[in-house]
């Protein structure tokens, strides 16, 4: 029985862009659910500037959650192509393929979806030369999205594969995900150490270490989920999160198109609310830890 | 087509990639070549046998194939086949031998050069580059 699970956020401050990507290695327990919610909490608390890339699959769950799933369902122009041998020609010859890929929200962020191409994309990523091949997204995030956004959030697969380190590779700070039991302690033990490889394979040129801690889907009715979350914000004061408890507005809005920010407050049980508010304050959290 | 259309055509291409579908492109090498061409390869592989890194020999189970050349021999049939063998190659002279390797070598060579002759003439022009970087070093 899950009790609780725990959002990853990779975060990387530039001079000129802040960057987080929410990274775990499950599905089901509300990735995408936090990309979109600290997003738009980004824009609407902080009046930033918000770009959301949804890189996880195919079936575009971050669009789904603003209503956009129609509108991406054959994209314009892919993400996809930025992995490709081709992308400098297109660039050069395309100047606006970077507008083509983005879509606006009814709550404030922009989105580029996912395509299909991802899987392509990933295929193809593997004879480019190592030295290249997972820094192609950071490349693409300081030239094209930098100049244009304050913060960029990256919704990654939950399988390890060439989109995913490029994604680590862009924003180097990583929250792991976790659930109450000794198999996620140990999920967690892992990722910290494949991430310390990253950086020793580099020579620290990468340095993606974990990070910000985001426990989601919390019912604290229960003993075992309060000690876990007690237990999360004992072991990692600098870095657990406010916790988000489960709630069923969350996937009723999604349902909608919609997240909790867009609800009146007569539409939302405390859950909802409580939930609301603690996406508030982690993206408060997280934003404070991106202007250190 | 312009490069701009060129462009928005690699753009709609992107998304059509398929991992099922998707081959890797062929590696390259540091400076972005094309991997080594066969016969460069062949004259390669050449040096290595000469020098013992590579074994000149191939081998591969097969009973069907055993059986058959076994049954070749016995029924008399295998000079005959040598011989085709050797003429379908437009070779000149005798075989060197009237031997199941014999056969199997020659057998090989046109069973390669009806599927892909362009295979058979990289690996002559790949001997003949071996060939002559040796006569180069006297």
């Amino acid at each position: 029985m899950y009790l609780g699970y725990v959002y990853c956020i990779c975060i990387q401050m530039t001079d000129t862009v802040m960057r987080a990507a929410t990274y775990v290695g499950k599905g089901g327990v509300g990735k995408t659910t936090s990309t979109a919610h600290i997003g738009v909490a980004a824009v609407q608390d902080h009046g930033l500037d918000v770009l959301l890339i949804d890189l996880a699959g195919t079936q575009n769950d971050l669009a789904a959650s603003f209503g956009l799933l129609e509108d991406v369902d054959d994209p314009d122009a892919p993400i996809s192509a930025i992995f490709g041998e081709n992308w400098e020609f297109i660039r050069e010859n395309i100047p606006d393929v970077v507008d083509r890929m983005t879509f606006s929200t009814d709550e404030g962020v922009d989105l580029i979806p996912s395509d299909v191409g991802l899987s392509g994309a990933d295929n193809t990523l593997a004879s480019v030369p190592l030295e290249r091949r997972y820094r192609i997204l950071d490349e693409f995030i300081s030239n094209e999205i930098a100049p244009r956004y304050d913060l960029v959030l990256m919704d990654l697969p939950g399988n390890e594969n060439n989109i995913v380190l490029n994604g680590l590779f862009a924003t180097e700070n990583t929250i792991v995900p976790l659930k109450p039991g000794e198999f996620e302690r140990n999920q967690l033990q892992n990722l910290e150490r494949d991430l310390e490889a990253i950086t020793e394979d580099t020579n620290g040129d990468v340095s993606p270490r974990v990070s910000m801690l985001i426990p989601t889907m919390v019912d604290l009715r229960t003993n075992q989920a309060e000690e876990f979350v007690q237990e999360l914000q004992a072991d990692y004061p600098d870095r657990a999160c406010e916790s988000i408890p489960v709630s069923q507005n969350v996937s009723d809005l999604q349902g909608e198109g919609r997240t909790l920010f867009a609800a009146a407050d007569d539409e939302l049980y405390s859950t909802g609310e409580r939930a609301r508010e603690a996406y508030r304050q982690a993206t408060e959290k997280l934003l404070q830890k991106l202007r250190q | 087509m312009n490069d701009q259309e060129d462009a928005e055509e690699l753009l709609k291409q992107s998304k059509n990639q398929r991992r099922h579908t998707t081959d890797a492109p062929a590696k390259k090498d540091r400076d972005g070549s094309e991997s080594v061409e066969l016969a460069d390869a062949v004259a390669e592989v050449l040096g290595e046998i000469d020098q013992g890194d590579t074994p000149s020999n191939l081998t591969l189970r097969d009973g069907d194939l055993a059986a058959l050349f076994a049954g070749l021999e016995r029924s008399g049939d295998l000079d005959r086949i040598v011989q085709e063998a050797h003429d379908a190659l437009d070779r000149d002279g005798a075989p060197d031998s009237l031997t199941r390797a014999t056969a199997l070598r020659l057998l090989v060579r046109v069973g390669l050069a009806e599927i892909d002759p362009s295979v058979i003439d990289a690996a002559i022009e790949g001997k003949q580059r071996y060939l002559t970087d040796q006569a180069s070093n006297f």
